[in-house]
Protein backbone atom coordinates (compact mmCIF):
# COMPACT_ATOMS: atom_id res chain seq x y z
CA UNK A 1 0.00 0.00 0.00
CA UNK A 2 2.66 2.31 0.97
CA UNK A 3 4.85 1.32 -1.39
CA UNK A 4 2.31 2.32 -4.15
CA UNK A 5 1.84 5.85 -2.55
CA UNK A 6 5.68 5.99 -3.09
CA UNK A 7 6.06 4.90 -7.04
CA UNK A 8 3.13 7.56 -7.18
CA UNK A 9 4.59 10.02 -5.81
CA UNK A 10 7.48 9.52 -7.94
CA UNK A 11 6.09 8.99 -10.88
CA UNK A 12 4.50 12.35 -9.98
CA UNK A 13 8.06 13.52 -9.65
CA UNK A 14 9.96 12.12 -12.64
CA UNK A 15 6.76 11.00 -14.88
CA UNK A 16 9.72 9.43 -16.97
CA UNK A 17 10.40 6.69 -15.30
CA UNK A 18 7.39 4.73 -16.63
CA UNK A 19 10.18 4.14 -19.75
CA UNK A 20 11.75 1.83 -16.89
CA UNK A 21 10.55 -1.85 -16.96
CA UNK A 22 12.12 -2.79 -13.83
CA UNK A 23 10.27 0.52 -11.86
CA UNK A 24 6.81 -0.53 -13.45
CA UNK A 25 7.80 -4.10 -11.54
CA UNK A 26 7.91 -2.57 -8.18
CA UNK A 27 4.98 -3.03 -6.14
CA UNK A 28 4.71 -6.82 -7.42
CA UNK A 29 8.92 -8.09 -6.80
CA UNK A 30 9.82 -5.38 -3.89
CA UNK A 31 6.77 -4.52 -1.65
CA UNK A 32 5.74 -7.85 -1.48
CA UNK A 33 8.65 -9.61 -0.30
CA UNK A 34 8.62 -7.52 3.06
CA UNK A 35 8.27 -9.90 5.36
CA UNK A 36 6.33 -8.45 8.88
CA UNK A 37 9.83 -9.46 10.72
CA UNK A 38 11.58 -7.55 7.61
CA UNK A 39 9.06 -4.97 8.25
CA UNK A 40 9.51 -4.11 11.98
CA UNK A 41 13.45 -4.37 11.71
CA UNK A 42 13.66 -1.56 8.96
CA UNK A 43 11.10 0.41 10.61
CA UNK A 44 13.33 1.10 13.12
CA UNK A 45 16.57 -0.25 11.32
CA UNK A 46 16.42 2.86 9.05
CA UNK A 47 15.96 5.87 11.09
CA UNK A 48 18.81 4.42 13.53
CA UNK A 49 21.09 4.17 10.77
CA UNK A 50 19.95 7.44 9.23
CA UNK A 51 20.89 9.29 12.55
CA UNK A 52 24.36 7.28 13.13
CA UNK A 53 25.18 8.79 9.05
CA UNK A 54 24.15 12.33 10.00
CA UNK A 55 26.12 11.95 13.27
CA UNK A 56 29.17 10.56 11.59
CA UNK A 57 28.71 13.11 8.32
CA UNK A 58 28.37 15.48 11.20
CA UNK A 59 31.70 14.96 12.73
CA UNK A 60 33.67 14.31 9.52
CA UNK A 61 32.51 17.64 8.38
CA UNK A 62 33.29 19.04 11.38
CA UNK A 63 36.62 18.04 11.87
CA UNK A 64 37.43 19.20 7.93
CA UNK A 65 36.70 22.59 8.89
CA UNK A 66 38.09 22.32 12.41
CA UNK A 67 41.65 21.56 9.97
CA UNK A 68 40.80 24.92 8.06
CA UNK A 69 41.08 27.06 11.25
CA UNK A 70 44.00 25.09 13.04
CA UNK A 71 47.24 24.23 12.34
CA UNK A 72 48.24 20.59 11.59
CA UNK A 73 49.73 19.22 14.20
CA UNK A 74 53.47 19.22 13.78
CA UNK A 75 55.19 15.74 15.34
CA UNK A 76 59.12 16.12 15.78
CA UNK A 77 61.22 13.67 14.24
CA UNK A 78 62.96 11.65 16.73
CA UNK A 79 65.92 12.58 17.80
CA UNK A 80 69.17 10.36 17.13
CA UNK A 81 70.01 8.51 19.79
CA UNK A 82 73.47 6.29 20.26
CA UNK A 83 73.17 3.49 22.55
CA UNK A 84 75.61 4.08 25.62
CA UNK A 85 79.14 1.72 25.10
CA UNK A 86 79.10 0.78 28.43
CA UNK A 87 82.02 -1.84 29.48
CA UNK A 88 80.89 -3.80 32.94
CA UNK A 89 82.91 -2.69 35.81
CA UNK A 90 84.96 0.37 33.90
CA UNK A 91 86.07 3.23 36.22
CA UNK A 92 86.90 6.36 35.08
CA UNK A 93 90.21 7.57 35.85
CA UNK A 94 88.53 11.03 36.73
CA UNK A 95 86.85 9.40 39.53
CA UNK A 96 89.34 10.43 42.12
CA UNK A 97 89.23 13.92 40.67
CA UNK A 98 85.41 13.97 41.45
CA UNK A 99 85.79 12.53 45.10
CA UNK A 100 88.29 15.32 45.61
CA UNK A 101 85.82 18.13 44.49
CA UNK A 102 83.03 16.48 46.92
CA UNK A 103 85.61 16.68 49.49
CA UNK A 104 86.27 20.10 48.91
CA UNK A 105 85.58 22.24 52.36
CA UNK A 106 85.03 25.74 51.71
CA UNK A 107 84.77 26.79 54.93
CA UNK A 108 87.06 29.99 55.66
CA UNK A 109 89.13 30.41 57.54
CA UNK A 110 91.01 26.84 56.79
CA UNK A 111 93.12 26.11 58.53
CA UNK A 112 91.69 27.69 61.53
CA UNK A 113 94.16 29.67 63.53
CA UNK A 114 95.30 29.35 66.94
CA UNK A 115 94.24 31.94 69.40
CA UNK A 116 97.08 33.32 71.62
CA UNK A 117 97.23 35.74 74.02
CA UNK A 118 98.22 38.78 71.75
CA UNK A 119 98.79 41.54 75.23
CA UNK A 120 101.66 39.80 77.16
CA UNK A 121 102.78 42.68 79.49
CA UNK A 122 103.15 43.54 83.02
CA UNK A 123 101.96 46.97 82.69
CA UNK A 124 98.80 48.24 81.63
CA UNK A 125 99.15 48.60 77.23
CA UNK A 126 98.43 51.71 75.78
CA UNK A 127 95.27 52.10 73.96
CA UNK A 128 96.06 52.46 69.91
CA UNK B 1 126.50 2.81 32.41
CA UNK B 2 122.82 2.81 31.46
CA UNK B 3 121.81 1.10 34.83
CA UNK B 4 123.86 3.11 37.06
CA UNK B 5 122.80 6.33 35.76
CA UNK B 6 118.85 5.02 36.06
CA UNK B 7 119.82 4.30 39.79
CA UNK B 8 121.26 7.46 40.72
CA UNK B 9 118.51 9.74 38.90
CA UNK B 10 115.78 7.37 40.92
CA UNK B 11 117.81 8.27 44.15
CA UNK B 12 117.96 12.14 43.33
CA UNK B 13 114.03 11.65 42.93
CA UNK B 14 113.11 9.31 45.96
CA UNK B 15 115.91 12.09 47.81
CA UNK B 16 114.05 15.28 46.70
CA UNK B 17 110.49 13.82 46.97
CA UNK B 18 111.35 13.04 50.61
CA UNK B 19 112.62 16.22 51.41
CA UNK B 20 109.66 18.22 50.08
CA UNK B 21 107.70 15.46 52.12
CA UNK B 22 109.53 16.05 55.86
CA UNK B 23 109.61 19.87 55.27
CA UNK B 24 105.42 19.57 55.05
CA UNK B 25 105.65 17.50 57.88
CA UNK B 26 108.19 19.34 59.99
CA UNK B 27 106.32 22.91 59.52
CA UNK B 28 102.94 21.28 61.02
CA UNK B 29 104.55 19.54 63.32
CA UNK B 30 106.74 22.37 64.02
CA UNK B 31 103.73 23.96 64.83
CA UNK B 32 101.92 21.58 67.15
CA UNK B 33 105.13 21.20 69.32
CA UNK B 34 105.11 25.42 69.45
CA UNK B 35 101.38 25.17 70.42
CA UNK B 36 101.93 22.65 73.37
CA UNK B 37 104.74 24.81 74.59
CA UNK B 38 102.66 27.73 74.41
CA UNK B 39 99.95 26.25 76.42
CA UNK B 40 102.49 25.34 79.09
CA UNK B 41 104.25 28.72 78.81
CA UNK B 42 100.94 30.27 79.13
CA UNK B 43 99.52 28.26 81.93
CA UNK B 44 103.11 29.17 83.91
CA UNK B 45 102.84 32.77 82.95
CA UNK B 46 99.33 33.43 84.02
CA UNK B 47 100.32 32.16 87.44
CA UNK B 48 103.11 34.04 87.94
CA UNK B 49 101.47 37.22 86.37
CA UNK B 50 98.79 36.78 89.40
CA UNK B 51 101.77 36.36 92.19
CA UNK B 52 103.47 39.45 90.91
CA UNK B 53 100.03 40.84 90.86
CA UNK B 54 99.45 40.10 94.63
CA UNK B 55 102.68 40.81 95.33
CA UNK B 56 104.86 43.31 93.82
CA UNK B 57 108.01 41.45 94.67
CA UNK B 58 111.80 42.19 92.64
CA UNK B 59 112.10 38.21 92.72
CA UNK B 60 107.84 37.92 91.42
CA UNK B 61 108.99 40.48 88.80
CA UNK B 62 111.54 38.99 87.66
CA UNK B 63 110.03 35.07 87.26
CA UNK B 64 107.04 37.10 85.18
CA UNK B 65 108.75 38.24 83.04
CA UNK B 66 111.17 35.11 82.20
CA UNK B 67 108.03 33.66 81.74
CA UNK B 68 106.85 36.10 79.55
CA UNK B 69 109.48 35.95 77.77
CA UNK B 70 109.47 32.02 77.41
CA UNK B 71 105.45 32.20 75.76
CA UNK B 72 106.59 34.82 73.80
CA UNK B 73 108.84 33.02 72.33
CA UNK B 74 106.55 29.90 71.98
CA UNK B 75 103.92 32.08 70.65
CA UNK B 76 105.94 33.51 68.18
CA UNK B 77 107.42 30.24 66.76
CA UNK B 78 103.68 28.88 66.66
CA UNK B 79 102.62 31.62 64.66
CA UNK B 80 105.36 31.42 62.34
CA UNK B 81 105.08 27.64 61.65
CA UNK B 82 101.57 28.07 61.31
CA UNK B 83 101.79 30.66 58.45
CA UNK B 84 104.39 28.42 57.00
CA UNK B 85 101.74 25.51 57.06
CA UNK B 86 99.53 27.67 55.39
CA UNK B 87 101.83 29.26 52.81
CA UNK B 88 102.70 25.52 52.12
CA UNK B 89 99.72 24.46 51.69
CA UNK B 90 98.91 27.60 48.91
CA UNK B 91 102.05 26.44 47.14
CA UNK B 92 101.21 22.27 47.30
CA UNK B 93 99.06 22.49 44.17
CA UNK B 94 101.64 24.52 42.57
CA UNK B 95 98.93 26.81 40.69
CA UNK B 96 100.40 30.07 39.42
CA UNK B 97 97.78 33.43 39.79
CA UNK B 98 98.52 36.53 41.04
CA UNK B 99 96.50 36.21 44.51
CA UNK B 100 98.07 33.06 44.93
CA UNK B 101 101.71 34.38 44.38
CA UNK B 102 101.30 37.21 46.22
CA UNK B 103 99.69 34.84 49.50
CA UNK B 104 102.99 33.20 49.55
CA UNK B 105 105.33 35.74 49.31
CA UNK B 106 103.24 37.90 51.88
CA UNK B 107 103.41 34.40 54.65
CA UNK B 108 107.03 34.03 53.86
CA UNK B 109 107.46 37.76 55.14
CA UNK B 110 104.94 37.56 57.85
CA UNK B 111 106.91 34.06 59.05
CA UNK B 112 110.31 35.27 58.62
CA UNK B 113 109.02 38.35 60.61
CA UNK B 114 107.31 36.12 63.90
CA UNK B 115 111.01 33.69 63.59
CA UNK B 116 112.82 37.39 64.02
CA UNK B 117 110.41 38.49 67.13
CA UNK B 118 111.01 35.12 68.35
CA UNK B 119 115.07 35.93 68.58
CA UNK B 120 113.91 39.44 69.62
CA UNK B 121 111.81 38.49 72.42
CA UNK B 122 115.11 36.42 74.10
CA UNK B 123 116.73 40.19 74.67
CA UNK B 124 113.32 40.92 76.82
CA UNK B 125 114.91 41.73 80.20
CA UNK B 126 112.69 44.10 82.14
CA UNK B 127 109.16 45.17 82.31
CA UNK B 128 109.22 48.17 80.12
CA UNK B 129 110.97 46.06 77.32
CA UNK B 130 107.86 43.63 77.45
CA UNK B 131 105.58 46.13 77.33
CA UNK B 132 107.77 48.08 74.86
CA UNK B 133 107.73 44.87 72.75
CA UNK B 134 104.30 43.78 72.81
CA UNK B 135 102.67 47.21 71.84
CA UNK B 136 105.15 47.08 68.94
CA UNK B 137 103.69 43.44 67.81
CA UNK B 138 100.51 44.57 68.47
CA UNK B 139 100.67 47.39 65.77
CA UNK B 140 102.56 45.10 62.97
CA UNK B 141 100.19 42.43 63.77
CA UNK B 142 97.19 44.70 62.94
CA UNK B 143 98.63 45.26 59.28
CA UNK B 144 99.09 41.13 58.88
CA UNK B 145 95.24 41.00 59.23
CA UNK B 146 94.48 41.45 55.60
CA UNK B 147 97.57 39.50 53.49
CA UNK B 148 96.49 36.91 55.96
CA UNK B 149 92.30 37.27 55.33
CA UNK B 150 93.30 37.02 51.51
CA UNK B 151 95.45 34.05 52.19
CA UNK B 152 93.03 31.92 53.25
CA UNK B 153 91.07 32.71 50.31
CA UNK B 154 94.33 32.52 48.05
CA UNK B 155 94.36 28.81 49.63
CA UNK B 156 90.96 27.63 48.78
CA UNK B 157 91.52 28.80 45.30
CA UNK B 158 94.40 27.62 44.64
CA UNK B 159 92.78 24.11 44.95
CA UNK B 160 90.05 25.01 43.03
CA UNK B 161 92.23 26.13 40.36
CA UNK B 162 94.02 22.76 40.64
CA UNK B 163 90.93 20.78 40.48
CA UNK B 164 90.19 22.95 37.07
CA UNK B 165 93.62 22.33 35.37
CA UNK B 166 92.76 18.73 35.99
CA UNK B 167 89.27 18.75 34.79
CA UNK B 168 91.13 20.68 31.49
CA UNK B 169 93.80 17.73 31.37
CA UNK B 170 90.74 14.81 31.53
CA UNK B 171 88.67 16.81 28.84
CA UNK B 172 91.61 17.21 26.40
CA UNK B 173 92.43 13.69 27.27
CA UNK B 174 88.39 12.78 26.10
CA UNK B 175 88.26 14.62 22.97
CA UNK B 176 89.96 12.48 20.77
CA UNK B 177 88.56 9.40 21.96
CA UNK B 178 85.12 10.89 21.34
CA UNK B 179 86.11 11.75 17.84
CA UNK B 180 84.18 8.97 16.02
CA UNK B 181 81.00 9.74 17.61
CA UNK B 182 81.59 13.94 18.08
CA UNK B 183 78.81 14.49 16.10
CA UNK B 184 76.11 12.60 17.66
CA UNK B 185 73.46 14.50 20.00
CA UNK B 186 73.88 13.42 23.18
CA UNK B 187 77.76 13.96 22.91
CA UNK B 188 77.80 16.78 21.12
CA UNK B 189 75.31 18.14 24.05
CA UNK B 190 77.81 16.81 26.78
CA UNK B 191 81.01 18.70 25.14
CA UNK B 192 79.01 21.88 25.04
CA UNK B 193 78.22 21.74 28.73
CA UNK B 194 81.95 20.83 29.49
CA UNK B 195 82.45 23.96 28.00
CA UNK B 196 79.57 26.20 29.14
CA UNK B 197 80.96 25.00 33.19
CA UNK B 198 84.32 25.63 32.33
CA UNK B 199 83.59 29.28 31.20
CA UNK B 200 81.32 29.80 34.07
CA UNK B 201 83.81 28.09 36.99
CA UNK B 202 86.54 30.00 35.34
CA UNK B 203 84.68 33.42 35.45
CA UNK B 204 83.67 32.80 39.16
CA UNK B 205 86.89 32.41 40.28
CA UNK B 206 88.28 35.12 38.75
CA UNK B 207 85.25 37.44 40.00
CA UNK B 208 85.94 35.75 43.80
CA UNK B 209 90.06 36.14 43.47
CA UNK B 210 89.48 40.24 42.24
CA UNK B 211 87.15 40.28 45.10
CA UNK B 212 89.97 39.52 47.39
CA UNK B 213 92.88 41.69 45.70
CA UNK B 214 90.40 44.46 46.73
CA UNK B 215 89.13 43.61 49.72
CA UNK B 216 89.76 46.03 52.28
CA UNK B 217 90.05 45.44 56.19
CA UNK B 218 88.75 49.25 56.79
CA UNK B 219 85.97 49.20 55.09
CA UNK B 220 84.25 44.87 54.93
CA UNK B 221 84.10 43.22 58.35
CA UNK B 222 86.48 40.05 58.06
CA UNK B 223 83.48 37.66 59.05
CA UNK B 224 81.12 38.64 56.47
CA UNK B 225 84.00 38.42 53.53
CA UNK B 226 85.17 34.93 54.67
CA UNK B 227 80.94 34.22 54.88
CA UNK B 228 80.67 35.98 51.15
CA UNK B 229 83.63 33.92 49.80
CA UNK B 230 83.10 30.99 51.10
CA UNK B 231 79.42 30.85 49.46
CA UNK B 232 81.52 31.67 46.30
CA UNK B 233 84.11 29.10 46.59
CA UNK B 234 80.36 26.59 47.31
CA UNK B 235 79.08 27.48 44.18
CA UNK B 236 82.49 27.19 41.97
CA UNK B 237 82.60 23.57 43.69
CA UNK B 238 79.36 22.61 42.68
CA UNK B 239 79.66 23.66 39.17
CA UNK B 240 82.88 21.66 38.90
CA UNK B 241 80.99 18.60 40.38
CA UNK B 242 79.28 18.88 37.71
CA UNK B 243 81.28 19.26 34.77
CA UNK B 244 83.78 16.29 36.01
CA UNK B 245 80.32 14.25 35.96
CA UNK B 246 79.88 15.08 32.40
CA UNK B 247 83.36 14.25 31.37
CA UNK B 248 83.09 10.83 33.55
CA UNK B 249 80.01 10.25 31.36
CA UNK B 250 81.48 10.88 28.39
CA UNK B 251 84.18 8.72 29.50
CA UNK B 252 82.23 5.85 30.56
CA UNK B 253 79.28 5.98 28.18
CA UNK B 254 80.55 6.84 24.65
CA UNK B 255 84.52 5.97 24.68
CA UNK B 256 85.20 2.55 23.57
CA UNK B 257 86.95 1.03 26.40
Amino acid sequence: MSGTKVKNFLLNLYPELTRFQRFNQITATVIPTLTPRLKKIMRWGLPIVTVLFVILLGTAIGSWLLGLFFPEKITPTPIEFIAPTVTPGYQSPFLPLKRSIEEFNPALPDPLPPVFDDQISLEPLKER
Amino acid sequence: MKKLFLVIFAAIFIFSASVALAQTTTYLSDYNFQLDQYRQNYAEYTNFKKDYDDRPTLNNEQKAILSAKQTIISRELAWANFYLVLSESISKPGVTYPVINEATTDLTGIANYHFGQAGKAGNIATRADLTSFTQEELTVLASHRLPVTQSQVANKLAQLIKFQIDAKIAYDSLVPKLEAVKNEVVVKNGLDQVQTYSAQINGQIEALAKKTTDFNLDESNQNQFYATASEALRGIRSLQNRLVAVIIDLDTNYVRH
